[in-house]
């Protein structure tokens, strides 16, 4: 029986996010956008379903005069990964 | 990137083996503040030198009380205002931070207890500098910083045979390949990466 995969986390960008944010620490939205190559305004949304999954925390602050958002995956967001990447390995190793 | 693309699960176990190699080799230290030290402690190093050769005695070590007052505060502020960020921070990024405070705790406590019995503290500033330098360039596996580290041990070790007002030219010297050359390097690397 398969595992059935999170929709939270099977969408390209919302993937790509966890991904980069699964080996360190924190990443500001900036680095998010550059590395995913996605607008902000999706970038935005995207953040914002996986803040209200539970599986990242958005903070906002100031750096100089400049805006900061950073970005950190939750111990939610690790479990929701690790089964994430558990289930893709059973289906491609089933199939 | 698509918003909703669906994705097979070969494309799904690609995409993030590249995104997290992308974040893996990103180095986040811009080499600002071992460049910052090493000037300041190039700086004080000479000044006591040339001071305790012109007869001050015991006034020359005085430009060391100034070092923690222009570093500091110069360090805070370009972490505050000047510095480009990163993008991100890892774990390795945050031990070594805490790595270099623990030095800072060191270091105060070398000073305060060389001065209290009266001896040179270089041999042993070089040895805990060489400690904490090494090991940074280890968990950066950053190799100027990890050769810096053995420069520090090795002019440690020619303490023996030099006078101690004379230490302090090995200390000069040893910021100088330990701290400003690995620093320089790495603010070069850190900008090339910025620029791609």
């Amino acid at each position: 029986m398969f595992k059935p995969l999170d929709p939270l986390l099977h969408s390209e960008l919302r993937l790509a996010v966890m991904s980069l944010l699964i080996s360190v620490q924190e990443a500001d939205f900036s680095f998010l956008k550059e590395k995913t190559g996605a607008t902000a305004g999706n970038l935005s949304v995207q953040l914002n379903k996986l803040a209200e999954g539970g599986y990242i925390t958005i903070e906002k602050s100031f750096k100089g005069n400049y805006p900061q958002t950073t970005c950190r995956i939750t111990k939610a967001g690790i479990k929701a990964f690790e089964d994430y990447v558990n289930a893709l390995k059973s289906y491609i190793g089933k199939k | 990137m698509a918003q909703e693309k669906q994705m097979t699960h070969e494309e799904s176990l690609e995409l993030i083996q590249s995104m997290i190699n992308t974040a893996r080799h990103k180095v986040a230290d811009d080499g600002f503040h071992l460049i910052l030290w090493g000037v300041l402690v190039i700086i004080c190093s000479l000044l006591n030198y040339f001071f305790f050769q012109a007869g001050y005695g015991n006034w020359s070590g005085l430009p060391w009380l100034f070092m923690p007052v222009v570093g500091v505060p110069a360090g805070i502020i370009y972490e505050r205002s000047f510095r480009r960020s990163a993008g991100i921070r890892t774990v390795v990024d945050t031990n070594i931070k805490y790595l270099w405070w623990s030095y800072g705790v060191a270091l105060f406590l070398v000073l305060f207890y060389s001065g209290s019995i009266q001896v040179s503290p270089v041999p042993y500033i070089l040895m805990i500098t060489g400690m904490v330098t090494f090991a940074s360039g280890l968990m950066l596996r950053f190799r100027p910083m990890m050769a810096g580290g053995v420069v520090f041990f090795i002019l440690t070790l020619a303490c023996l045979w030099v006078q101690p007002v004379d230490q302090l030219l090995l200390e000069a010297l040893g910021v100088f390949l330990g701290y400003i050359i690995p620093g320089i390097i790495l603010r070069r690397l850190s900008k090339s990466q910025a620029d791609v």
